[in-house]
């Protein structure tokens, strides 16, 4: 099968290949998920893959991506040893660690700990087998690469936290590329629900073992209920040929909170989208990102804040530092609708420039339809101060090592963010070694 | 220790220093003063080394060798310290990282071993009371925040740790309440060092109640116009400027 070069094309073939998959799956899960399957890939062939003429896809280049035979080919299932993946997993944090490789569960590279009585972590396609159809959120697919992961998901996280229980262990849902073989794609979909008063810190995080054009396709759903507490960190660093495509859903019930933490690091082409919708008052909704993106790297962020009912907060905080030939996308939409008064929303996305060729689009949006509300949007481009340089030279910090501190400090402020100390000093140093490379 | 001669410095291609000649010895404590665009800031930029003030003419000596041939990490190493007027804040850059990569890049320069973290500590500590700051100061970003005071004491403690060899001050009164002022001139009399130089950059001449000099220069019209004892600067507070940057024109 030669690779498809246009959209149609390309939507055609990932047509064909979903309706291929779902009939090898039949009878595989309860019969309501095959029909929402099914309904998926209706909807799949009806919308097609985005082009530039979408609004919310305008600056985001997909002809990488489908022009690569994404799709042609399933990895062989053969597990990587524990040895392979270590430099990859946290040592000194207590977690409970849900591994999967090349999409499907790696119960040996998984470390179940029990986290009290209701609390539930496992797979989410064990979850789903006896479940009933409300179990999984029916959000309406947004565009096609959510319903494509519909309807194929093979496996993901599911994690329960009932009504008043907080979680003291960090739970990490971790999705391991092997890097075996190049063209094929993975759909990890992952359901997190805390009950009302319930609190939690999760981790999902993406990383690569090897080098493969592979696409990475997840959509996670977060139910938050009344009162509680979700501290979701979001790391993405995939190998450096990877497509990674992220969904993050959060419905949000009166009272709770949401404080959400992103890192886009690796990949050749990102994209990875939150998006809020809030059921009740009183929610708050606040995400610290931070990417990166040097030669052949692309990088999209793209936020999507729904406040339809009044007294919620949401802010957002986005940082870029972008070297080489590296490409950015920050793309923020906040919408207040006319019964959302008493809104506070602040959106801000500053980026760091550190070549000629580096290129940033950033788009924050703000478009308000109600009159009480407190909300406020800012974008920046720019490089490095040079009266901050001249002051560390001052002082007898060498050039580069000063231009590598003040790097340092405009991510730091993001990464601050992290609360999981060894997550945040790994990022830290990823950042370090990123930054070192001439620029 | 430095020797300035005819000294000739262009910003934006206005010519702001015009001719000056200054020497400082070992141990002296020059006070430069002057009206405001007389070049005072300008000639401690060009000493420091900042990007944008383009020498002209003449040239600069310090212990022997061509300042102005140095970047401004290599004249920091060589022992030029300069206390900024409008110390610059660096977000996400914690204060006491930023100190201690600034005071091995000196010490591994003048072929000294790095401090490890706890001697670092230890000498801090003895530092701060100098200027008498805060601790937690130093766990925040580098100046982010501070008051105008706390970054005057900042920069004072930085020349404290540093031990430069000739220090220039930068208007380091403006923005201080009287007692902040007694505090950062008791930070720099206290290093004040027969081997040390420093040239105190200042508009008026409270300061010089507090940093006493053996030297009083004044800068008009990018020369100085005229050099005396303490005595000038009382002389300046009394009559002004007015009667010598007539002698400049």
């Amino acid at each position: 099968m030669s690779a498809a070069t246009t959209v149609p094309e390309a939507s055609t073939r990932f047509g064909r290949l979903i309706n291929e998959r779902l009939a090898a799956r039949h009878g595989d899960g309860p019969s309501w998920l095959h029909l929402r399957r099914e309904a998926a890939a209706t909807r799949f062939a009806a919308i097609g893959l985005p082009s530039s003429r979408d609004e919310a896809w305008r600056y985001t280049p997909l002809q990488g991506l489908l022009s690569r035979e994404i799709g042609s080919s399933v990895p062989d299932a053969g597990a990587p040893d524990p040895a392979e993946v270590g430099a990859v997993l946290l040592q000194q944090t207590r977690v409970c660690r849900l591994a999967f490789v090349d999409g499907r569960f790696a119960p040996h590279l998984s470390r179940l700990i029990p986290l009290g009585a209701g609390t539930r972590a496992g797979s989410l396609r064990e979850a789903l087998r006896d479940a009933p159809a409300e179990t999984l959120p029916d959000a309406g697919e947004l565009h096609a690469f959510a319903a494509m992961n519909t309807a194929l998901f093979e496996d993901g996280g599911r994690i329960h936290v009932p009504a008043g229980h907080g979680v003291d262990v960090v739970v990490e849902l971790l999705f391991l590329a092997s890097g075996r073989g190049d063209g094929a794609m993975h759909h990890p979909r992952n359901l997190i629900t805390l009950g009302a008063g319930a609190s939690a810190t999760v981790i999902e995080r993406y990383a690569g073992l090897g080098s493969s054009q592979h696409l990475t396709n997840a959509v996670t759903d977060i139910v938050l209920g009344a009162g509680a507490h979700l501290s979701h960190l979001r790391v993405q660093e995939e190998d450096a040929g990877a497509f990674h495509m992220g969904s993050v859903r959060v419905r949000q019930e009166r009272d709770s909170r949401y404080a959400g933490f992103a890192a886009s690091l690796g990949g050749a082409w990102s994209r990875c989208e939150h998006h809020a919708d809030f059921a009740a008052a009183g929610a708050s909704f606040a995400v610290d990102g931070l990417y990166l993106a040097g030669d052949r790297q692309f990088v999209d962020h793209h936020l999507d804040i729904r406040h339809a009912v009044p007294g919620c907060a949401s802010r957002e905080t986005f940082k870029g530092l972008l070297h080489g030939a590296g490409r950015a996308v920050f793309d923020g939409r906040i919408v207040v609708e006319r019964d959302a008064q008493k809104t506070d929303a602040a959106l801000d996305n500053a980026n760091l420039l550190l070549s000629r060729n580096a290129e940033v689009d950033t788009k924050p949006q703000l478009e308000i339809w109600a009159d009480d509300v407190k909300c406020s949007h800012g974008a920046a481009v720019g490089q490095i101060d040079p009266t901050q340089l001249f002051y560390l030279r001052a002082r007898g910090v060498p050039e580069a090592q000063a231009r590598e501190m003040l790097c340092l400090g405009f991510a730091q402020e993001v990464l601050d963010a992290c609360p999981v100390p060894e997550l945040r000093a790994r990022l830290e140093q990823a950042v370090a070694q990123r930054i070192r490379v001439p620029c | 220790m430095l020797k300035i001669s005819d000294l000739k410095a262009a910003v934006d291609g206005k010519e702001i220093l015009r001719g000056l000649d200054l020497e400082v010895k070992a141990g002296e404590v020059h006070a430069i003063m002057g009206p405001n665009g007389s070049g005072k800031s300008t000639l401690a930029h060009v000493l420091a080394g900042r990007d944008g003030y383009e020498v002209t003419g003449g040239s600069v000596r310090f212990d022997g060798a061509d300042l102005l041939a140095l970047s401004p990490e290599e004249r920091a190493h060589a022992g030029v310290f300069l206390a900024f007027q409008y110390p610059v804040e660096l977000p996400g850059v914690n204060n006491s990282v930023f100190l201690r990569t600034a005071l091995n890049a000196v010490r591994k320069a003048r072929g000294e071993p790095e401090l490890d973290a706890v001697s670092f500590l230890r000498l801090m500590r003895e530092k701060l009371q100098l200027v008498d700051m805060r601790e937690d100061l130093l766990k925040r970003s580098v100046n982010a925040g501070f008051s105008g005071g706390e970054k005057k004491r900042n920069e004072i403690f930085q020349m404290a740790l540093l031990e430069p060899r000739l220090a220039i001050l930068d208007e380091t009164d403006s923005g201080l309440d009287i007692d902040a002022l007694r505090v950062v001139a008791g930070g720099v009399n206290a290093l004040r060092s027969p081997d040390r130089g420093m040239i105190v950059v200042t508009h008026y001449q409270r300061l010089l109640d507090y940093i006493e000099p053996d030297f009083v220069h004044v800068l008009a019209g990018g020369r100085l116009v005229r050099s005396g004892d303490k005595s000038l600067a009382l002389e300046l507070e009394e009559k002004g400027y007015g009667w010598l940057t007539g002698e400049a024109a």
